[in-house]
């Protein structure tokens, strides 16, 4: 996939990182690298604070008379759709924050707008969280070996994994399971790949420190794809 | 009502509490207006942003996890990117970053607000960043509270890209550096 960066590399772009205001393709470039690599996430992680930081620096300015009265019956009024909406609607936007890594490391030229920035920013707060060990990105390892795909996990609440696959031999519909460290195997849905590639997500019922493997399979034939998280 | 921490009463917010809403609400409303304020530039977007800072901020109340960072920070990064969003729509005249460092940004003073708890943090940040040479303390501005990218302060700095990156890349490195000297970790 992408050209691996170092150390140095990454202290380049940990600045901008921090700052939430970088290319997709260099969020892209320093995900792998930061997933082995407890140094940089220290790094990134005190640039991150000193980020945050600089907004407490904005002098307080007092809002117009009735702001309060105004703020809690939008609140009141946003409390009518149901929660679980929203719950969903985070989920959704940390899984497009993954694929975006992903379509931008596969070379797609990503414009700068208001959507991607949104991304940047839970991205973000995705590595942020990583910092803590609690953001995964493992290569599948196909029957030839690595290079199958990769396979996101992030443990929040709720946690989810999103798969995405680029085998040139594979097409069809394929099990999703999940191998925890005690307890059956738990089927977690179907996902379709198409001429060798496809993209997947899916919340997670457990936490992910007890996920051994997840591995994609088709009735009657052995693991195709399997990774360890 | 005093002694109730950040935390607490962004729990209230979520579990649907409405005193916990209003004293969260009445607790920060300064500070994101504030920012948004100096981020749109005019008052009517400003309360339309602060207002729906608060909102996102009840909607993802269970996203926030006290181990990354202050209830503070939280409720102001979501207004910084509420805000951005907001100027980006109205495509209005970019914002001076020299008129955000007049606000008193960088300074060796302290600010008004700073004789609270967080002080001592905010002050030192503030001094630190005041040390800095104008064109990085312009270009970490342009960044870190109007959302450019360094592509974008290029352009409108009239600065090669290359000379941009160093500068955002140099002030935040600095500033790091400062604040772990003064630490004393
Ligand atoms: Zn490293």
């Amino acid at each position: 996939m992408s050209d691996e960066i170092g150390c140095r590399d990454f202290a380049e772009l940990a600045p901008e990182l921090a700052l939430g205001t970088t290319t997709g393709e260099e969020r892209a470039l320093s995900v792998e690298h930061l997933a082995g690599c407890a140094r940089c996430r220290q790094l990134l992680d005190e640039l991150s604070g000193l980020a945050d930081d600089l907004l407490l620096l904005v002098p307080p300015h007092e809002p117009p008379i009735g702001f309060e009265t105004r703020v809690l019956e939008r609140i009141h009024e946003s409390r009518q759709s149901p929660s679980r909406r929203h719950t969903l609607r985070r989920v959704a936007a940390l899984m497009a924050a993954a694929l975006l890594l992903v379509v931008a490391t596969a070379g797609v030229v990503l414009r700068a707008t208001s959507a991607d920035r949104d991304l940047g920013s839970s991205y973000r707060r995705t590595l942020a969280v990583a910092n803590g060990g609690y953001f995964a990105a493992k290569p599948l390892y196909g029957r030839a070996g690595k290079g199958g795909g990769h396979i996101f996990g992030y443990q929040g609440s709720p946690s989810w994994i999103f798969v995405v696959v680029s085998e040139p031999a594979l097409s069809g519909r394929f099990k999703v399971h999940l191998e925890m460290n005690v307890g059956p195997r738990v089927v977690l849905g179907t996902m379709l790949i198409e001429h060798g590639q496809g993209s997947w997500g899916s919340v997670v019922p457990v936490d992910l420190h007890d996920i051994e493997e997840i591995t994609l399979s088709r009735p009657g034939t052995p693991e195709v794809l399997e990774a360890h998280l | 009502m005093w002694s109730v921490s950040d935390e607490a009463l962004l729990a209230g917010l979520a579990s649907g509490d409405d005193e916990a809403a209003a004293a969260l609400v009445r607790r920060f409303q300064g500070r994101i207006y504030g920012l948004a304020l100096m981020i749109v530039g005019d008052e009517r977007t400003a309360e339309d942003v602060a207002q729906e800072t608060f909102v996102k901020a009840w909607q993802h109340a269970d996203a926030y996890d006290p181990r990354r960072g202050r209830v503070p920070t939280w409720l102001l990064a979501i207004a910084r990117n509420v805000a951005i969003d907001a100027v980006r729509m109205r495509r209005s005249e970019p914002i001076d970053p020299q008129a955000i460092l007049a606000l008193g940004m960088a300074s060796k003073d302290p600010g008004p607000e700073e004789q609270g708890s967080a002080a001592p943090d905010a002050a030192r940040l503030r001094a630190a960043l005041a040390r800095l040479p104008n064109e990085q303390q312009r270009a970490l501005v342009m960044a870190a509270f109007l959302g450019r990218t360094a592509r974008e302060i290029s352009e409108l700095e009239n600065v090669p890209l290359g000379t941009i990156k160093t500068r955002i890349r140099t002030a935040m490195l600095k500033l790091r550096v400062m604040l772990e000297v003064y630490h004393e970790r």
